[in-house]
């Protein structure tokens, strides 16, 4: 689900006037015949938007809603369902403890809002039934493709499809796929902070097993590869 | 000896050293398939060894009917071998493919093809790798055909393990582990076509070679990287994340 390339020449020609794009491509971080290639090809990824916007000094999302099919991108705080999900479990699990004792905690606390499983993490946090069934068939993809793909970083593509059929802020899966940072996304800067103090120590509780679960599935994963190899 | 079967001799000892490694944890009932397929491949990687194989197959009456076991034992290498990677990966579905239908079905009708093609084909001397007998299109056949089943097994794990290694969350010995595995993989899947080459070209069954063994050793250092990290975490020397 790439960019049209005619509309990024459009968009590039609008807001740097009379730049070559050579040096739009190092400011941006990027070769300069990758970017050409690019607009060549008839496709731009959404990473190239942002990292020119970026470079520019310009807001990611502000660029990459005006493009299709981001038209209805809207800078958003995360959805309570999701917000959670954006911790690794051990940070997680500590920093339930320090809610539980009436201990202060930090955003710095948290750790990295993408971490290894969080794709995964994610979806289940959004899942209501039957999120992946919609998924698969939007994307006409294999269950076994889907859930390779949560293996990973998603791909803005995916992420956006799952936030679509979730009916979660479209802002939250270009966080999920790490193109937009959370202040770029339009959350409060202790977001996931507000969320852990916001839920009941039962809610809360009740999160623990949740996460608790689907770590021991990936560790037993990892395991069952020297289990089976080894 | 001549240079292949230097090169035999050597994939051989690497592989037979894998084997005697994982020979205490067998003896404990751990991993007893993949031990079969390490056993298997050596047998067939000793077989490739031309003093070897003339012993052998003089031992079985000279007619090279230790060839066509080679091929035989090759494709148990890969149901035993390729079922147990499937299964390391959580992939029932995998497993299915490789062990039952349609798996099982094309190793049986391969195995059938490729000694239907060896009694066709005329080898009435010992020759190692049927060298003299290359010109025989019975010969090339019956060769094209013992891969089938080994670059069919390659083609539904090398997906996966592309994508596997590609995962994040999993300690980086494991993603080399995939890595190497999908490597050696994907270089069995011309394999049948590189040997219906020589009817072409002469020269292809060179690369045959090149591209065997090199498979070979690089799908054995997915369970060797599999067996350390599997050694070093009972000592307590690897994290669980990556």
């Amino acid at each position: 689900m790439a960019i049209a390339a005619s509309a990024v020449k459009g968009w590039i020609a609008e807001v740097c006037p009379d730049v070559p794009l050579s040096r739009i491509a190092t400011q941006a971080g990027m070769s300069r015949i990758t970017l050409h290639q690019q607009l060549v090809r008839g496709n731009v990824p959404e990473k190239t938007v942002v990292a020119v916007a970026r470079s520019l000094g310009l807001s990611p999302l502000e660029a990459l809603a005006g493009f299709e099919p981001y038209t209805d991108l809207r800078p958003s705080r995360p959805d309570s369902r999701e917000v959670l999900a954006f911790v690794d479990w051990p940070e997680l699990l500590k920093a339930i403890a320090s809610v539980y004792r009436g201990e202060p905690i930090a955003e710095s606390d948290l750790g990295d809002l993408v971490f290894p499983d969080s794709s995964r993490v994610w979806v289940d946090a959004i899942d209501s039934g039957n999120l992946r069934k919609a998924v698969e068939e939007e994307a006409g993809l294999a269950s076994s493709n889907v859930a390779g793909a949560l293996r990973t970083t998603l791909k803005v593509s995916l992420a956006v499809s799952f936030a679509r059929n979730a009916g979660t802020p479209l802002a939250s899966a270009f966080v999920v796929s790490d193109l937009l940072t959370p202040t770029e996304a339009g959350w409060d800067a202790d977001e996931r902070v507000q969320a852990l103090l916001g839920r009941s120590p039962s809610d809360l509780l009740r999160l623990v097993g949740v996460r608790a679960g689907a770590a021991e599935k990936h560790v037993r994963r990892i395991r069952q590869f020297e289990v089976d190899l080894g | 000896m001549i240079s292949t079967d230097y090169v035999a001799l050597s994939v051989a000892l690497v592989l037979g050293v894998f084997t005697a490694m994982r020979t205490p944890s067998v003896l404990r009932g751990h991993n007893v398939p993949l031990w079969i397929a390490h056993a298997l491949i050596v047998v067939c990687l000793l077989l490739a060894v031309t003093p070897v194989y003339v012993v052998i197959d003089g031992m079985a009456g000279g007619s090279n009917v230790a060839n066509l076991v080679s091929h035989l034992l090759f494709n148990l290498v890969f149901l035993f071998g390729c079922r147990q990677v499937a299964q390391s990966v959580v992939r029932p579905d995998l497993v299915h493919r490789i062990c039952w239908r349609p798996g099982f079905a094309l190793m049986v009708a391969t195995s059938l093809l490729v000694a239907g093609c060896f009694v066709l084909a005329d080898t009435p001397v010992t020759s190692m790798g049927l060298n003299l007998y290359r010109d025989d299109a019975w010969v090339v056949a019956y060769k094209a055909a013992s891969f089938v089943y080994p670059a069919y097994c390659s083609a539904v794990l090398v997906p996966m393990l592309v994508r596997e290694a590609r995962s994040t969350g999993f300690p980086l010995i494991h993603g080399a582990a995939k890595g190497f595995l999908a490597l050696g993989f994907a270089l069995m899947i011309p394999l049948p076509a590189i040997h219906l080459l020589e009817f072409a070209a002469e020269g292809a069954r060179a690369w045959v070679d090149v591209f065997l063994y090199t498979a070979i050793l690089l799908v054995s250092a997915g369970p060797l990287l599999a067996f350390i990290s599997r050694i070093r975490r009972s000592q307590g020397k690897i994290k669980l994340a990556a």
